[in-house]
């Protein structure tokens, strides 16, 4: 239970930080004409096809005592990043970044240019215009990738057992957990948390697919 | 209704809009003596809603933009005044109501924002009708009922120049003739200058008092002629405007009818006709919502307009005036387009070579004009 319960908060924050930081840079992928864009874009989605294993081994070296995740934790008295929650809340992030980006990106690109236009004709500035026309108008959009980025994290095996180990209660998540069942033959406890797992991912599917529907967008 | 006297606003502007194949360079100065609607004539792609664009601050432009004295754009002293903080409100084509918010969401998303008060708020849930549609959403309205919240919205917003993006263009012709008198309207009761955009010459012969006259020269869209309607008709009619079709514009006077509601459009149209007074003579047209008597302008199709040497006794067209042939020009495919004064007044018709050969017509004489009722677009003169 304890990694059921760890797996929610990473899931919870990983979204809530990605949700902050997607949202500008979808709205800027979605209307820049910047010449570059291209590549972003193609970085933004890296996650989507390179193997877990790979980002997971750039961010140990990314996390570890030689890296900015060491200098960094040496700024409250530890020596590493990797075999902790920040870290994997940092690599989660990295991890489920083009499931928060591209709903986002999309919506924004089917809303356009036009309704902002009007509210200035309406003597709204950008943040007033934003935020009560359109951030309501892309909420469809919002449910869609905050719903994304919690399953897909919580989902997260490769990157989690490459930069988090196997820490009970600090980085042992339930992918993990069930790993460790399985291997060590206690397979009640595996059955357990492997359906609790298929049914919590099933309803955030669900959820998707029924707010695509109303939005009459695409998932990815 | 606004307090403001009626006093000259001008618009001056010098400005260069460069995009992908297209370059706009207009220097202008539109002057509005009393409120009332300028018009932006011109062909399709001709650069009309780019330059309503620059004006409203929703296009990248260099140059210079100044109304009522306050500088909107200035690129050399880099003064570049946002759009939201210019005075002006723009109608849309396709009414661009916020489909998140109902109709009184869209309307108060104004309202808030602009110094309105709550008698500005009455007044136009009045003038326009639209209390009935207050809590709809915007995908429940008809193409007409869009325009007149969008038209509604803008309003509420105050500003103190209203730009309209050829916001009839998407309607249908019932809608088109439900929202005209509204348009018309609004200029004088709320005391404000209007720049119109349209490629319709029907609505610059009914809305406009000044026409601007946009056209593409060498690839870079500038502003061909500006002046008041009555001096443009020619140019309108005329030279490098055969493609459209030619027209006059009588002004007459609206007798009895009366005008109470607005509801119920299609019985209206049904119950009967209006009598406008062109001097001595009486016209005939059909009887339309909105319209209520006064000064009234029709325009008329020179396509709609017959001659004949006596008065007919015998004939269904209503409305035959006695007028002078003041010119007789022959056009290609065996059409004549004839000037005729009524009463002074210019009256044009359009006849075939063949008939004006047949009834022996010369400039000076006296024939009578016969005019079909249902081919009367009338409109409010203001």
């Amino acid at each position: 239970m304890e990694a059921l319960w760890l797996t929610l908060q990473l899931a919870l924050f990983s979204t809530l930080i990605l949700i902050v930081l997607a949202t500008p840079l979808a709205w800027w992928l979605a209307h820049s004409h910047f010449k570059g864009k291209a590549l972003i874009e193609a970085l933004v989605a890296l996650p989507l096809v390179l193997p877990p294993t790979v980002l997971g081994f750039y961010l140990l070296i990314f996390l570890g005592p030689n890296g900015p995740g060491g200098w960094l934790a040496s700024l409250w008295g530890g020596h590493t990043l990797a075999f902790s929650f920040t870290g994997l809340l940092i690599g989660s992030v990295i991890y489920s970044l083009p499931f928060v980006v591209q709903p986002l990106q999309n919506g924004f690109m089917l809303i356009g240019k036009k309704p902002l236009e009007v509210a200035y004709t309406l003597k709204a500035s950008f943040w007033d215009a934003f935020t009560h026309v359109i951030l309501p108008l892309a909420k469809p959009a919002y449910i869609s990738a905050a719903t994304l980025g919690f399953a897909h994290t919580l989902g997260e095996f490769g990157v989690v057992l490459m930069i988090g180990g196997n820490i009970p209660g600090e980085t042992q998540v339930v992918s993990i957990a069930i790993y460790e069942q399985v291997e060590s033959m206690e397979y009640t406890n595996a059955h357990m948390l492997s359906a609790l797992l298929l049914l919590i991912s099933f309803s955030l599917l669900a959820i998707i697919y029924k707010t695509r529907k109303q939005q009459g967008g695409s998932l990815l | 209704m606004s307090t403001s006297t009626s006093t000259s606003k001008t618009l001056k502007l010098n400005i260069n809009v460069q995009k992908q194949n297209f370059k706009l360079a207009a220097q202008c100065q539109i002057e509005w003596i009393k409120p009332g609607i300028h018009v932006v004539f011109g062909k399709s792609g001709c650069g009309k809603s780019h330059f309503l664009r620059a004006i409203a601050g929703l296009e990248n432009t260099q140059g210079h933009i100044e109304y009522e004295g306050n500088t909107w754009l200035n690129t050399l002293q880099n003064i570049h005044t946002p759009c939201h903080l210019r005075d002006v409100s723009v109608v849309f084509q396709d009414s661009q109501l916020f489909s998140h918010l109902t109709v009184q969401g869209n309307l108060q998303f104004a309202f808030k924002r602009s110094s309105a008060t709550s008698q500005d708020w009455q007044h136009v849930l009045q003038a326009l009708n639209l209390e009935p549609l207050l809590m709809q959403r915007p995908n429940q309205l008809s193409g007409g009922e869009k325009q007149r919240v969008s038209l509604g919205r803008s309003l509420l917003s105050k500003p103190a120049l209203l730009l309209m993006d050829e916001p009839l263009a998407s309607l249908d012709w019932h809608s088109k003739q439900e929202i005209m008198p509204y348009i018309q309207r609004i200029s004088k009761e709320w005391q404000l200058p209007i720049l119109y955009v349209t490629h319709s010459i029907d609505e610059v012969m009914q809305l406009a008092d000044q026409v601007i006259i946009l056209n593409k020269h060498n690839d870079v869209s500038v502003i061909e002629k500006m002046g008041p309607l009555v001096e443009l008709l020619q140019d309108v009619q005329q030279g490098f405007n055969q493609d459209f079709k030619a027209g006059s514009i009588i002004h007459g006077t609206l007798l009895d009818h009366d005008s109470n509601g607005i509801k119920d459009t299609r019985a209206r149209e049904n119950s009967g006709l209006n009598r406008i007074q062109i001097k001595k003579e009486i016209l005939y047209t059909p009887a339309k919502i909105g319209l209520s008597a006064g000064p009234m302008r029709l325009c008329i199709q020179a396509n709609d307009v017959s001659l004949a040497l006596s008065a007919p006794t015998d004939s269904s067209i209503l409305n035959i005036l006695p007028a002078q042939i003041e010119n007789i020009a022959r056009q290609g495919s065996g059409q004549c387009l004839i000037s005729l004064s009524l009463d002074g007044q210019k009256l044009l018709s359009r006849i075939s070579n063949h008939s004006v050969d047949k009834l022996n017509l010369k400039v000076g004489q006296h024939v009578f004009a016969q005019i079909k009722a249902v081919a009367l677009q009338q409109s409010i003169d203001i």
